[in-house]
C-alpha cells in the first residue's frame, strides 16, 4: 500500500488529473486567499499612512544628513500615470525640480511615455519661474541659478533664471530634461540602427568591422545622447518601466512610489533619497 | 523518525501543490525572470565558502522550476552570470564555471533529470565566446538533449548583459540589411523595431511578465532591460536567494494578480506606442 501511495505521489500526470477534478474545492480556497490578500494589503497601506503621518519626518532627516549623505548626481522621475491637467502637473513638476535643487542634485530628467511633458514645456517653464522660491527645506533660496531645459526629440533648449542659495563651490547650472518613449526608448534604438544602415557607404568592410562600428555607435548612444541616471523614482500605480530606454538602465537604483503625480509629496521624495543613500553598488564584483 | 520525516515532507509537498494549483484561477505570469542575488552573503551568514553559497543557489533554482511548473509558468529566465562578473577573483570565477559544468552534466542523467521530470527545454543565453570550452561543450549537450521538450523553457543567462544582447541584435539587423543591399521590397514588410525584437535571445519565450530580484537590491543590473521596459512588472524581495521560499513566489504572483487590471492597461498602452512607432517607421521608409 505504501509503495502504491509513493507511486501515486510521484506520478505527476495523475496528480494533475486529481487536482483538476478538485477544482470545485480549490476555487473557494482561491477566493479566500485573494480576499485575505486584498484586506491585508489595505490594512498595511493604512498602517503605512499612519506611520507616515505620525512617524519620523523624512525631510528633516535628509536635511540633517545631507552634508554627508550619498546623493544621486543624476535623478530621473518616471511618471506612469499623469492623472491630472496641465496646470496641476506643471505645478507639481516645478516643485519636484526645486526639491532636487535644494538637495544639490543638478541633473534632473522627467519621463512620461506619451510625451505630455515634452509637449507642454512652456507651461512647466512658467511654473518654474512662479515657484522659484520653493524648497524642500525650511530655509528659502536667495541667489540666482540657471536652469537649462531640454528635450532630446525637439533639440529644444531653454534657459531660465531662478533663485537658489549657492554653496561656495557649486556650479550654477541645473540641467533639466523632459523625455518620452519616442525621444528615449526603443524607437530611438531602431533609429540608431537605421542611421547606421543609411550611413554605410558600401565600402567592402568585413563583418567584424561592421560589428565593431555598431558597438562603437551603441557606446556613443549610451553615453552622449543621455547619461544613465543614478536614481529613478517611479511614480506609478505599478512597478514597471513604461518604455524607458533599455540602454540606460544598467545600474539605475529604482524607487517606487505608488501614488499619483499630484499626491507625490516631499516626504516621498525624501524617503527615496534615504533609500538611495543606504544602497550598495557592487557593479558585478 | 525517517517515516515521520517522509510523511511530513509529503504533507508539505501536497499543501504546496494545493496552494500553487489554487493560484491558477487567477492570471499567471507566463514568463518569470529572476535575478538570483545574495548567494555570497548567504554563504557568509552561514560561515560557508562562496562556492557553497552558489551551490545552494542552484538547488533553489531546481525548487523554483518545480513550483513554476505547477503554477503553469511557461518560461523562467535566471541571471546566472553577468559578463561583469568576470571582474571577480579568478578562483571564484573558476568555481562558478566548474559548478555550471557539473550542473549541466547532471541534467543529462536520464530519467532522474530535472529536464525529464518537467519536460523542460534548456537554453543558455549570452556571449558564449567568453565561456571556457568545457562549459560550452556541456551546455551544448544539454541544449541538444532537451530540445525535444516543449512544456516549458528554462533559460540560463550565462554570461550575459542586456547591453551585449541589444548590441548583438543591432549588429545582426544591420548586417542583414546591408547584405541584402537595402532590398526595398523585402524590408517594406518588417520594421527595424520588429527585426530587433526577433533577434533578442528570448525570442522563443512569451513576453516577460514578472521580474523578481532577491536580497533587497532595487536595480536590474543590466538584465533583460529590453524585455522589461514594455511588459514586465518588478518585485524586489528582501530575502537572500538561497532562502527564497514558495511563500515569496506565492506573494509575488498574488501581487501580480492583484495588480493585473493596471498591468493590462499598461500593456495596452505600450502596445499602442509600439504600433505607432512601427507605422511611423514604415511610412518613413516608403518615402
Amino acid at each position: 500500500m505504501c509503495t502504491t501511495y509513493i507511486k501515486i505521489c510521484n506520478n505527476q500526470p495523475l496528480m494533475s488529473l486529481l487536482f483538476d477534478s478538485l477544482r470545485g474545492l480549490l476555487y473557494p480556497l482561491y477566493l479566500v486567499i485573494t480576499i485575505y490578500s486584498v484586506v491585508q494589503y489595505r490594512i498595511w497601506n493604512l498602517v503605512d499612512r499612519i506611520i507616515e503621518h505620525f512617524g519620523s519626518d523624512n525631510v528633516k532627516r535628509v536635511e540633517q544628513l545631507i552634508p554627508n549623505m550619498k546623493l544621486p548626481k543624476h535623478i530621473a522621475f518616471l511618471v506612469g500615470d499623469i492623472g491630472c491637467d496641465i496646470d496641476d502637473f506643471s505645478d507639481k513638476l516645478s516643485q519636484i525640480v526645486f526639491w532636487c535643487i535644494s538637495c544639490h542634485i543638478n541633473s534632473i530628467s522627467i519621463y512620461d511615455c506619451e510625451g505630455k511633458f515634452e509637449s507642454n514645456i512652456d507651461a512647466i517653464q512658467e511654473k518654474l519661474v512662479q515657484n522659484c522660491n520653493h524648497s524642500l527645506f525650511t530655509e528659502k533660496p536667495q541667489h540666482s541659478l540657471v536652469v537649462k531645459i531640454s528635450t532630446p526629440c525637439h533639440k529644444n533648449t531653454k534657459t531660465i533664471h531662478v533663485n537658489k542659495k549657492m554653496e561656495p563651490n557649486e556650479s550654477g547650472d541645473v540641467e533639466l530634461a523632459f523625455l518620452s518613449h519616442f525621444s528615449l526608448g526603443k524607437p530611438n534604438i531602431a533609429q540608431l540602427a537605421s542611421r547606421i544602415i543609411q550611413r554605410y557607404d558600401g565600402s567592402n568592410k568585413s563583418e567584424d568591422q561592421i560589428k565593431e562600428m555598431v558597438s562603437e555607435q551603441v557606446t556613443v548612444f549610451r553615453h552622449e545622447m543621455f547619461s544613465e541616471p543614478n536614481l529613478m523614482i517611479l511614480i506609478a500605480p505599478i512597478k514597471a518601466l513604461y518604455g524607458f530606454s533599455p540602454l540606460h538602465l544598467r545600474y539605475v537604483e529604482i524607487s517606487h512610489v505608488k501614488k499619483s503625480l499630484k499626491s507625490f509629496s516631499n516626504q516621498d521624495f525624501a524617503k527615496c533619497l534615504l533609500q538611495y543613500a543606504g544602497c550598495q553598488q557592487r557593479f558585478g564584483q | 523518525m525517517f517515516i515521520i520525516s517522509w510523511i511530513y515532507k509529503k504533507i508539505v509537498t501536497i499543501i504546496h501543490t494545493i496552494i500553487l494549483y489554487s493560484l491558477r484561477f487567477g492570471p499567471i505570469p507566463q514568463h518569470i525572470a529572476i535575478i538570483m542575488d545574495g548567494n555570497r552573503r548567504w554563504a557568509e551568514k552561514h560561515h560557508l565558502d562562496k562556492k557553497d553559497g552558489h551551490a545552494s543557489g542552484y538547488i533553489k533554482i531546481e525548487e523554483t522550476l518545480d513550483w513554476c511548473e505547477k503554477l503553469g509558468v511557461k518560461a523562467i529566465t535566471v541571471f546566472a552570470f553577468s559578463i561583469d562578473n568576470f571582474k571577480r577573483t579568478e578562483s571564484e570565477v573558476d568555481a562558478l564555471m566548474k559548478l555550471a559544468e557539473d550542473k549541466f552534466v547532471n541534467m543529462l542523467v536520464k530519467n532522474s533529470s530535472l529536464l525529464d521530470k518537467h519536460n523542460c527545454a534548456v537554453k543558455v543565453l549570452g556571449k558564449w565566446e567568453l565561456l571556457p570550452d568545457f562549459v560550452r561543450n556541456a551546455a551544448t549537450k544539454v541544449i541538444e538533449y532537451s530540445g525535444k521538450y516543449n512544456n516549458m523553457y528554462m533559460n540560463f543567462c550565462f554570461p550575459y548583459t542586456a547591453t551585449e544582447e541589444i548590441t548583438q541584435s543591432i549588429q545582426k539587423v544591420v548586417l542583414h540589411r546591408i547584405n541584402t543591399n537595402h532590398d526595398s521590397e523585402t524590408h517594406e514588410k518588417t520594421s527595424i523595431l520588429k527585426d530587433l525584437e526577433d533577434n533578442m535571445y528570448t525570442k522563443h519565450c512569451p513576453p516577460l511578465d514578472l521580474v523578481i530580484r532577491t536580497s533587497g537590491e532595487r536595480r536590474l543590473s543590466d538584465f533583460l532591460t529590453w524585455q522589461s521596459t514594455s511588459s514586465a512588472v518588478f518585485s524586489f524581495e528582501q530575502v537572500l536567494w538561497p532562502d527564497f521560499s514558495l511563500w515569496n513566489l506565492f506573494s509575488d504572483v498574488l501581487n501580480y494578480q492583484r495588480s493585473y487590471p493596471e498591468i493590462k492597461k499598461y500593456r495596452e498602452q505600450m502596445k499602442k506606442l509600439t504600433e505607432r512607432t512601427e507605422r511611423i517607421e514604415m511610412s518613413e521608409s516608403t518615402h
